[in-house]
């Protein structure tokens, strides 16, 4: 019925399995803006944060799927700057992640801020000296970049794309994608980075304090070079789980494994320096602010075990598989290994936001625990269904994998 | 954020931040507005026809922008960049004359293949049309025997009237079969003088505005018959249909209807991608 | 231990924890005085707005005779690196260079805690539900605070009504501006054991300029380099090595005000 505004060579499951899985997403999400409505509505009295535990699972979440939307930014480096054509068959994908990412994780911060229509302030009187004010700009225009990135995308539909107007903008718009790309690098450098500096910064927070260059801790630079390491295994994941789903190949394995190749190596250099940044901080910056490294691990919950799991398990062991021609070729190896290496991401940013605030500073201080609300995990799963809504709308009616026309039969 | 706004810091910190933030969003207010002068333009120099076809190029499968000498085997791999506008393609010459030194077989007419009726008189398109010069300098316009495998039978046509001016790669008529329709695209600049029918064996008469020679991106006899066989690949790609197999490997006759033999295929969109319409 | 020197015209705050007997008589003043709402029914220790806090803490096993100690926690007012001046992303925080007071500007504030998690004492609070008084209550709120809404962050402010009441007194007497004034927090003036002293070095009001200096003051976590503007005093080597994190932690527990 709707085979119409499907892409011509692309076969799509009938409208009423569709619907079917529409409809099951629509309620959940419906569900989810009714814990994010009570959060606006009631006031942030509806999760389980508190005056020490301020922030929580939506910020934990933030970061990390901002981390993962760095698939949008590095694709794009990579095919429009570096010239690597062989991304053309994920750029779309990325970018639809990417804003879906992007917006989620804005959206989520604006209930977890106690007064999202004061949200204007940040840029009314902004403090430059704020690693958050410049995560605030550089997210706000960043995501302005993505919504541009996937207008092309959007114009290509089918009917769409018979509007002589629409067409000829789309056209236009394409031609630009490069600079947009250029811009979308610029931006995801420093809001990934300022990401990792808003704990790094935090000297009354020992755990999370590192130094750093210049005005930049050295989680700056990690979080940059984690966000980019992961930025190809992202979409690695995303893709396979779509085939998955959709039963249809959507990119040649070739493609797959170069993104894991690109990852493995990035992932390489982060787990180094996050070696080094971790000697460096057990070493000499803890200890400097009386601090000892070791009272950190001393905590039922987290033991060194967690920074074993972040950079051995979740770092090296990913990094070494997809650097290894014969695990990469592997089909379920290589998603394996884009499962570790994006945990290990996840892993990074749970210890610097939760496990920084769930340790004492103040002498006298205990060690706190926190577990979210349902309201706090409705308005995650919100985003979750969001996300997937518009992936699937953007999946049946765009064209997000142009080499799956090549790869698929078109036989029902 | 401005000098204005009450509480604005005269520090470097700040107007270095501020000034990045403003060079950004004026890049991109910029970009904004020169795609939509750039659009607007367009749109006022109809320069839409072309604007289409390179679009719908660039939408094309993979597999259907082979380059007609990967297809002789001179490129092996390369798909075409350049709109399957032979005529002003960079490569073309080189490749031509490599291919006239070593395969002048392929120039000389010779009768069909695979049970596909191929015309030494006639000039293929890729978007499966012929092109015909009649003796009073007129060409007449018709569907290859491909496309009406594809098609099924009893397709129903919409021509344009006498005085229509046609466009190379543009859309010249729509053909409208079972619930999908169509659009096939011009091999030709030129004019219509008449509008023919299926029973007439052409569709279109026209006075091209180049005469069918010097159409360097029309393909002929061994060109043609090497080009069906790639597109019956093609198409065996997206759709197995039973007894093509063994057509492309003895040149065997294929079945009377492609569709008839698969109608569980999304055949929509294998009419699209196979016509150049998608 | 290097030590920034402290404007002498500045205000400083001294709270002698041998004499806290922990009554609370502070936090009580405190809310009265600053217009801080009576808790909400499912307000816990960690989700109520107390600007002023006192926290108990165990000495463990090595008390000298002291087997626990008050230490009433209000805004620390850092002088140097002031955590939570420099991440506010809208310059909601502000260090007033006359008074060295950090003053947050809750009407401007978005609620992104951040200066929370920057704060290593804590001493900032969140607004987790709408202000309430009981019916009648809020004839008794003070004209010279402005309450603060749901979803603001808000902190001690060394009394700032009674600050800009003590200028606005010494400037019909016709004392300069630039002067500072003498006028006492209300959480100094409840307190029944005088625990808790507060002036400027400059005009040593109770002696702060001189026990600042006196061997028994220490700060909490000086090694952060904040500098706080409050001082503590104890004649207990625990408690001083404690406060400075030069010995075993113990553990510390809320009294409730």
């Amino acid at each position: 019925m709707d085979s119409k505004f499907i892409t011509r060579g692309l076969e799509r499951t009938s409208l009423r399995n569709f619907s079917v899985w529409v409809l099951f997403w629509v309620v959940v999400l419906g569900f989810g803006l009714y814990g994010a409505y009570l959060c606006l509505a009631e006031g942030l009295n509806q999760t389980n944060m508190d005056n020490r535990f301020v922030f929580g699972l939506w910020i934990f979440l933030d970061l990390a799927i901002i981390a993962f939307g760095a698939g949008a930014f590095f694709t794009g480096l990579l095919l429009y700057i570096l010239k690597r054509s062989e991304f053309t068959a994920v750029i779309n994908s990325a970018v639809v992640i990417g804003l879906i990412c992007y917006s989620g994780a804005v959206a989520v911060l604006a209930i977890d801020v106690g007064q999202p229509l004061r949200a204007w302030f940040t840029f009314w009187h902004p403090n430059a000296h704020s690693m958050l004010t410049e995560v605030t700009f550089c997210i706000s225009c960043y995501l302005v970049v993505l919504a541009v990135e996937y207008m092309p995308i959007l114009l290509k539909n089918r009917k769409l794309k018979e509007r002589p107007s629409l067409l000829v903008f789309q056209h236009n718009l394409h031609k630009v994608i490069p600079v947009l790309a250029a811009i979308g690098v610029f931006l995801s450098f420093f809001h990934q980075g300022s990401l990792g500096g808003l704990y790094g910064v935090l000297k009354g927070r020992p755990f999370a304090f590192r130094e750093g260059f210049g005005i930049w801790p050295s989680t700056f630079f990690l979080f940059v070079l984690s966000a980019a390491a992961i930025g190809p295994s992202f979409p690695l994941l995303t893709t396979s789980l779509v085939s998955k789903i959709s039963r249809k190949k959507l990119v040649k394995p070739e493609v797959l494994q170069s993104l894991g190749r690109i990852s493995g190596w990035l992932l390489l250099a982060y787990v180094l320096f996050k070696s080094v940044d971790t000697l460096v901080w057990i070493n000499r910056t803890s200890p400097s602010l009386l601090f000892s490294p070791y009272e950190y691990y001393n905590q039922e919950s987290f033991g060194t075990w967690i920074l074993f799991a972040e950079i051995v398990v979740f770092g090296l062991v990913p990094a070494l598989m997809l650097l290894t021609r014969k695990i990469r070729e592997h089909r379920g190896w290589l998603i394996t290994a884009g499962l570790l290496a994006c945990a290990g991401i996840a892993v990074n940013r749970f210890v610097m936001t939760i496990q920084t605030l769930a340790l004492p500073t103040l002498p006298f201080d205990p060690f706190l625990s926190y577990i979210p609300s349902w309201q706090e995990i409705a308005t995650f799963i919100a985003v979750i269904a969001y996300g997937v809504l518009l992936y699937s709308f953007s999946f049946r009616y765009l064209t997000l994998f142009p080499q799956e026309r090549d790869l698929n039969s078109l036989t029902r | 954020m401005f000098p204005f706004v009450y509480d604005f810091r005269w520090e470097a910190t700040s107007l270095i931040f501020l000034g990045v933030f403003f060079a950004v969003i004026t890049t991109l207010m910029m970009m904004v507005a020169t795609v939509t002068v750039r659009s607007v333009k367009d749109l006022r120099t109809r320069k839409i026809g072309t604007l289409r076809w390179h679009e719908t190029f660039e939408d094309l499968p993979a597999g259907a922008r082979s380059c007609r000498f990967a297809m002789s085997g001179f490129a092996p791999g390369r798909s075409c960049d350049n709109f399957f506008e032979c005529g002003t393609c960079a490569v073309y010459p080189r490749f031509r004359s490599l291919e006239e030194r070593h395969r002048p077989e392929d120039h000389e007419s010779r009768s069909g293949h695979g049970g596909f009726g191929i015309d030494e008189k006639r000039y293929y398109h890729r978007g499966h049309t012929w092109l015909q010069e009649e003796e009073d300098g007129t060409c007449v316009i018709g569907l290859d025997d491909f496309a009406a495998r594809l098609l099924g039978p009893n397709p129903t046509y919409q021509l344009p009237p006498a005085g229509s001016t046609l466009k190379q790669h543009q859309p010249a008529f729509t053909i409208q079969t079972g619930e999908s329709s169509v659009r096939v695209v011009s091999p030709i600049d030129g004019e219509v003088l008449e509008a023919g029918d299926s029973t007439r064996g052409w569709l279109l008469r026209i006075r091209p505005s180049t005469q069918l020679p010097h159409a360097r991106h029309l393909f002929r006899a061994g060109e043609a018959r090497r080009w069906f066989q790639a597109e019956l690949e093609r198409l065996n790609r997206l759709v197995e249909i039973p007894g093509v197999g063994a057509t492309l490997a003895d040149g065997g006759t294929p079945v009377d209807s492609f569709r008839e033999t698969r109608p569980d295929a999304n055949w929509d969109g294998i009419l699209g991608v196979m016509m150049l319409d998608v | 231990m290097k030590s920034i020197e402290i404007s002498p015209s500045q205000y400083v705050m001294v709270i002698d924890a041998d004499r806290c007997t922990g009554c609370g008589a502070c936090m009580v003043a405190c809310a009265i005085e600053n217009n801080v709402a009576p808790a909400h029914p499912d307000a816990t220790d960690r989700t109520g707005v107390t600007w002023m806090k006192v926290v108990k803490v165990s000495s463990g096993n090595n008390g000298d005779g002291k087997p626990a100690c008050y230490l009433p926690l209000p805004c620390q007012q850092c002088a140097a690196e002031t955590p939570c001046v420099t991440v506010c992303p809208q310059n909601a925080v502000e260090v007033d260079q006359q008074t060295g007071i950090v003053f947050q500007m809750s009407q401007r504030c978005l609620g992104c805690r951040y200066c929370m998690a920057a704060c290593p004492y804590h001493a900032r609070y969140f607004n987790w539900w709408d202000p309430e008084w009981p019916e009648g209550m809020e004839q008794t709120l003070n004209p010279d605070v402005a309450p603060r809404m749901r979803g603001v962050v808000e902190k001690c402010n060394f009394c700032h009504g009674r600050y800009q009441a003590a200028r606005a007194s010494a400037a019909e007497h016709g004392q300069a501006s630039s002067d500072p004034v003498t006028y006492e927090p209300a959480c100094a003036q409840a307190c029944p054991t005088r625990a808790i002293k507060f002036g400027t070095p400059a005009n040593n009001e109770q002696g702060v300029g001189d026990l600042v200096h006196s061997s028994s003051a220490f700060r909490l976590l000086p090694r952060l380099g904040t500098e706080p503007r409050v001082y503590y005093l104890s004649k207990h080597k625990w408690i001083r090595q404690m406060a400075q994190m030069e010995k075993e932690t113990s553990t510390g527990e809320e009294v409730h005000g």
